[in-house]
């Protein structure tokens, strides 16, 4: 058990360190033209921001980003979840799916957008694939490998005392590999909101990669940064959920081993 | 009629990509329904083999193990060298493993779980992870969750290994306890003679691989057995004479040291 | 050490070779009252991969930046987007940005840059640079040749409409008393538009070349109505320098003469040295390269001022621009006029 005077030390340091940094950059940026236009002072960025809250903009951009997101995660993330599950297990499904599917990751998910435009239509439906798509091969492989780790041993009093089917997946599979299959949810939702924000820097009128471009073709930085906060804030929030629901889910873990998904 | 374990002519041998590794050949067994047989024999030599062959676990490439005058087919359970947990289920979930994979419903496999853990002194450990348990008592939570099942051979493959001399002397008292209240077949595997001597009713001694059976010492103690009693004069010989079988097969023994396969 | 020396022994060789060179290339006369031997300056040019950025590149091809003792360092960017902190922190002198918002921003914000000479402008032609298309059978039969009747159109453009784009349509639709925010638009990247159209998704898009003239090939799109007669002359692209060659008139100048003589012989059309030079610079087909619609490049360099004051406004009461900037805040038309005065070798 620490003491108190420790966890406060703890939040001590980094809150000065972080707050000089902030105090520096607010004071150096007025400095010269081209350093106030590109690195706005952070009391600028925060009025922006603050203004853009208020008005609700903000928030209505954020919705739609995290709408995106939850359905391309969900979409993305199940079937990735259900197909590596079944690849780790059957070897037979990794031997059929394993080439097409090496072949098909490495494929910048981007690249296909016009093409799943022309597919898809215009509307939300090519958004959420694409995004779908990048959530399902960090999800997929780590499923599979979540169940290929299982060890030999844990495989073997499972068939000793003849385990099938249902048991087999609730009491082996699922359990085995879900330390694997979180952390490949972690990488399926990092991997999601970037590809969530760079689908709407390329096609969307709205969310917080339009908010971006229009940053850009405007050159209000303020915004830019006001934007890119709330991407950051998004993204340190869902790995912060996922690290709480990883300590809910399992609970069987040692205590210092949750802290990779912290 | 006597319930017997008939091996006969068993072999087996492993492919590897430097031809095949015979591990047992021409193996001969015969072990009574309500015996402790421990085998012993060169690390490396084929006891695990032998025990997975019984356990159904693996196939032989020749010969056949096969159960005379059952009244129906004997039930195997198995103790691994690990205790082999769930780390994700409680200890009485563990233990409950097999009673939940035969089809027992949810509470009554529960009942008789903790009963047997009860039973074991681990009561108090039902709701713990395996990775709260100290090595000792995660063993013998593994022996609950063989013995849950009601087996007619209880299969042992060196389940004592990791522990340190205490807890082992511990547990083999409680083994022996276990399997006096309710008989049945143990087949235990072990590398340790005197382990061997204290425990069974016979010692199996094993060639060097490919293994097969050099030679049975029928141990002179009676049951109930007590370990802490003091010591046997006929036990010293005993360890001796097996050692002396054992020892020309040690340096004979080829292939890889180490983990009994 | 022997690598070292070799290599000023070229150097001065070349410094020895570079004023004949020069003076060779130039066939004389050229340099007028300016002195014989100007020192070599390097330019750090920052291009767009567009084929009316070809203008520049002509300069290179044909050296005429080498004779005017240029050095000229190329970087070809995206987007526009990576061009701006480029020109601003100094690490490019000249860039080629067409006119959006965020190039008035930057101008507004202090940062030493200007618009000296204009690259392309929009002027009615025989063929169209901005363009609304449809399907060839609405065309022919008439459909959209009504304005008012556009409310009804399902229209798609690229994200994020700002911009000249957005200027012309607006315009347009002033004619008939609607605005943008009147169209059904969807918006999507320019490779699915034709597409689109194509299959019905949507009616009318909204292209520049060469997306006009890449929508036609198949036959069955055709141009509805040409954006250029709602604002015409509307700057386009213009050549912005940053503070070193605003400051440095001598070097600035020189440039501006190079540029304006490859604006000449970009003026010729679609010779096949221009189509050479323009295919190898953007990467398209020769062949497609001639059927494009060449942009107009006026070749004094001058700019459209009315039309810029007119846009400006126009951005601002969008809320696109801060404020509206005086000529003389964003506009610096020195280079220009001495590049002309040195070239056509007549006096102001």
């Amino acid at each position: 058990m620490r003491t108190r005077g420790a966890g406060r030390a703890r939040w001590l340091v980094p809150t000065v360190f972080w707050v000089v940094v902030l105090v520096v950059w607010e004071f150096s940026s007025g400095g010269n033209v081209v350093s106030r236009l590109f690195f706005p002072p952070p009391s600028a960025i925060a009025s922006t921001f603050v203004r853009q809250m208020r008005n609700g903009e903000m928030l209505g951009h954020l919705k739609l980003t995290m709408t995106r997101l939850a359905l391309g995660f969900a979409i993305g993330g199940s079937t990735g979840l259900l197909l590596g599950l079944w690849m780790g297990w059957s070897r037979t499904a990794r031997e059929i799916a394993s080439p097409v599917l090496a072949a098909l990751h490495p494929l910048p998910k981007l690249s296909l957008l016009p093409l799943l435009l022309v597919v898809f239509g215009l509307g939300e439906q090519s958004k959420v694939v694409v995004i779908a798509l990048s959530a399902f091969f960090p999800m997929l492989i780590n499923a599979m490998a979540g169940v290929r780790q299982i060890d030999d041993l844990t495989w073997e009093v499972a068939e000793h005392y003849h385990a099938r089917g249902m048991t087999l997946l609730r009491r082996v599979i699922l359990p085995g590999s879900l330390p694997m299959v979180l952390a490949g949810a972690q990488l399926a939702l990092n991997s999601g909101l970037t590809v969530t924000v760079a689908v709407e820097l390329l096609s969307a009128q709205k969310g917080l990669g339009a908010t971006l471009w229009l940053a850009w073709q405007t050159l209000r930085t303020t915004e830019l940064y006001a934007t890119l906060f709330v991407i950051a804030v998004l993204g340190v929030l869902t790995n912060a959920v996922l690290g709480l629901l990883s300590r809910v889910l399992i609970p069987w873990r040692a205590k210092g081993e949750h802290d990779e998904y912290a | 009629m006597v319930a017997l374990l008939r091996i006969t002519d068993l072999a087996k041998a492993y492919t590897s990509p430097r031809g095949d590794v015979p591990a047992l050949a021409g193996m001969f067994l015969e072990v009574r329904g309500d015996e402790f047989v421990c085998v012993v024999g060169p690390s490396g030599c084929g006891k695990s083999t032998l025990l997975r062959l019984v356990a159904g676990l693996s196939e032989p490439t020749e010969g056949k193990v096969s159960y005379m005058n059952w009244t129906q087919a004997p039930r195997r359970a198995m103790v691994f060298q690990d205790p082999g947990l769930f780390p994700w289920l409680s200890v009485l979930d563990n233990v409950a493993f097999g009673l939940e994979t035969q089809g027992v419903a949810r509470d009554e496999r529960r009942d008789r779980a903790r009963e047997l853990l009860k039973r074991m002194g681990l009561e108090s450990f039902a709701q713990h992870y395996p990775h709260e348990l100290s090595g000792g008592m995660r063993q013998k939570a593994a022996i609950a969750r063989a013995l849950v099942v009601e087996p007619d051979i209880l299969l042992m493959d060196e389940p004592f290994r990791a522990l340190d001399a205490q807890t082992r002397l511990i547990l083999q008292e409680e083994l022996l306890r276990l399997v006096e209240e309710r008989p049945l077949m143990v087949l235990f595997v072990t590398h340790d003679i005197e382990e061997a001597i204290l425990l069974g009713d016979r010692v199996v001694v094993l060639s060097g691989r490919p293994a097969h059976v050099l030679t049975e010492v029928i141990v002179p103690l009676g049951r109930p057995r007590h370990l802490t009693e003091g010591s046997h004069p006929e036990i010293e010989e005993l360890r001796w004479r097996i050692w002396s079988l054992l020892k020309p097969e040690m340096s004979l023994a080829p292939g890889p040291r180490g983990g009994g396969a | 050490m022997r690598l070292k020396t070799s290599t000023r022994c070229m150097g001065i060789l070349a410094a020895l070779l570079a004023p004949v060179l020069l003076v060779s290339c130039s066939g004389g006369g050229l340099f007028g009252k300016a002195a014989p031997t100007p020192a070599p300056v390097t330019i750090r040019l920052g291009l767009l991969p567009f084929v009316s950025n070809t203008v520049v590149q002509i300069g290179i091809d044909e050296g005429f930046f080498a004779e005017q003792g240029l050095i000229v360092e190329k970087t070809i960017f995206k987007s526009l987007s990576e061009v701006f902190p480029a020109l601003a922190s100094g690490q490019i002198d000249v860039a080629t940005p067409g006119s959006i918002p965020a190039l008035f921003n930057l101008m507004a914000s202090g940062v030493r840059v200007k618009m000296v000479m204009s690259l392309t402008q929009h002027v009615e032609a025989p063929c169209s640079y901005v363009a609304l298309l449809a399907r060839k059978e609405d065309v022919d039969s008439g459909k959209y040749a009504d304005l008012a009747s556009w409310k009804d159109a399902r229209f798609m453009s690229v994200i994020g409409l700002t911009g000249t784009e957005a200027y012309f349509l607006s315009e347009a639709l002033e004619s008939v008393g609607l605005t943008i925010d009147d169209l059904q638009m969807e918006q999507g990247p320019r490779e699915v538009h034709a597409e689109a159209l194509r299959a019905g998704q949507v009616d009318i898009i909204f292209e520049l070349e060469p997306w006009v003239t890449r929508a036609q090939s198949e036959g069955d799109i055709s141009v509805l109505a040409p954006l250029e007669p709602y604002a015409p002359g509307l700057q386009g692209s213009t050549i912005v320098y940053g503070a070193k060659l605003l400051d440095d008139t001598d070097a600035g100048t020189r440039f501006a003469v190079a540029y304006l003589k490859a604006a000449r012989q970009y003026a010729q059309g679609a010779t096949p040295r221009n189509v050479e030079i323009a295919a190898a610079f953007s990467g398209q087909d020769a062949e497609f390269i001639k059927k494009l619609c060449w942009s107009y490049v006026p070749t004094d360099g001058s700019l459209n001022v009315p039309s810029l004051m007119a846009y400006q406004q126009w951005m601002y009461e969008r809320g696109d621009i801060d404020r509206v900037m005086k000529e003389d805040e964003f506009i610096d038309v020195r280079f220009a006029k001495e590049a002309v005065r040195i070239l056509d070798g007549k006096d102001e």
